[in-house]
């Protein structure tokens, strides 16, 4: 501690009006303890599907209002995962206006938020360049960089404070929590309802995207189909070699058999890499929110923010991680042959 | 016996599976230092595979963690 804040205090240009910063640290570790003292923490609920966030109360029974509804797919419901998306792609709307603004008129300087972004893509560039060929980098990693930043925004959207506590309450039979009107508009979930009163459970507006294994799922599926995309681009119908090794039959006769049948394997695999995707993004980040919730109701002080600091951790790791995968895929699709 | 311990007990015996995911990124982390160790320089290099490495390794525990979310919550 005392090496850390040594060199803040012979800083010469000190403001003696502002707060020091641990101070109001300090002053938030006492507000949590003692909210937490009158509050006590709730036991979470989760449930692994996203809900609606449209529905109506029926005999104290939810129902949920579909969106709107498709000719072929039936109803679209519109979950809480489905909104934080939405606010994700504004967030990132709101990032490409502000490259777009500093970079329009050609200046080569950038601040802010624009240097930041040049920053994490000179990072990520330089440790993809040794498994992409020269030729195909600026096709891959427009891909690489689109999932990183996507996902990347989508992690740490968990960070924002309305997350997963504001929403609507509904009525439900049992283990539900008491709801306390504040104001006409503004109730409260605050302790377990006891036993014989109306319980009453939250519907919160946004819930983090990839706790949804639809999002990831999704998003894993388009990573793939852009695999073969690049594969195809860059071998044409050779491509399709790696599925039915036909080549090999016609090459060796009866030794060729057993190519063919391994490269019918490879098929499974393309399948198997949808499953391992979506599977792992989905399963980190709920897990890593389940983590915050339960921990967090078992040690109502402090922890929970560590645990959101490892959390944040996480999320960058796993958008690495999924960019990283796709962009080995992708150069490793389009490599021809002879450069074996 | 309560049909709810059944759920524990199953959960408890799906998240055994990640002793092997374990034993690998143990492995994988020995052979990254040992490379580290011996070419300082390729660090970079190194870091970067070793990361996809664990991924690949991690992502089967993490089915297993799935499973146990669905056995548990579903």
């Amino acid at each position: 501690m005392s090496e850390i804040s040594q060199p803040l205090d012979v800083s010469p240009v000190k403001n003696k009006k502002q707060i020091p910063l641990k101070w109001l640290i300090l002053f938030l570790v006492a507000v949590n303890v003692l909210i937490s003292l009158v509050y006590k923490p709730l036991e979470p609920e989760i449930s692994i599907p996203s809900e609606s966030v449209l529905f109506h109360v029926e005999n104290e029974q939810m129902i949920k209002d579909p969106w709107f509804t498709l000719p072929v797919v039936g109803d679209v419901y519109l979950t809480n995962s489905l909104t934080s998306t939405f606010l994700a792609i504004i967030i990132l709307l709101i990032l490409a206006w502000q490259v777009h603004r500093q970079t329009s008129k050609g200046q080569l300087k950038t601040h802010g938020v624009v240097l930041g972004l040049e920053l994490i893509f000179s990072g990520l560039a330089s440790m993809a360049d040794n498994a992409v060929e020269e030729k195909w980098r600026s096709r891959i990693y427009s891909v690489f960089y689109s999932i990183f930043l996507y996902i990347m925004v989508i992690n740490l959207c968990k960070l924002l404070p309305f997350y997963e506590t504001i929403g609507v309450v509904h009525p439900v039979a049992e283990h539900g929590f008491q709801a306390e009107q504040w104001t006409s508009w503004l109730t409260a979930l605050v302790r377990p309802a006891p036993e014989g009163e109306q319980g009453y459970r939250l519907v919160s507006f946004f819930r983090g995207s990839s706790t949804d294994l639809n999002f990831t799922l999704a998003i894993a599926i388009v990573t793939v189909v852009i695999v073969q995309i690049y594969g195809i681009s860059a071998r044409g119908i050779g491509y399709f070699n790696k599925f039915f090794n036909v080549r090999a039959i016609i090459k060796h006769k009866g030794k060729g058999l057993i190519d063919f049948i391994v490269s019918l394997l490879e098929g499974i695999s393309e399948i198997a890499k949808i499953a391992s995707f979506g599977f792992r993004l989905f399963g980190n980040m709920f897990a890593g929110s389940v983590l915050l919730l339960i921990l967090s109701f078992m040690v109502p002080w402090l922890l929970g923010s560590f645990i959101m600091l490892y959390e944040v951790f996480v999320g960058l790791l796993q958008a690495f991680i999924f960019a990283m995968l796709a962009t080995v895929f992708m150069s490793m699709a389009v490599q021809t042959e002879e450069n074996h | 016996m309560d049909a709810e311990v059944g759920k524990f007990i199953g959960t408890g015996m799906v998240m055994l599976s990640t002793i092997g995911a374990a034993i690998g990124i143990g492995m994988i982390g020995k052979a990254a230092l040992e490379g580290i160790a011996r070419n300082p320089d390729a660090y970079g290099n190194i870091m970067t595979t070793m990361i996809l490495a664990i991924a690949f390794a991690e992502s089967l525990a993490i089915y297993a963690l799935v499973i146990a979310f669905l056995i548990l919550f579903g």
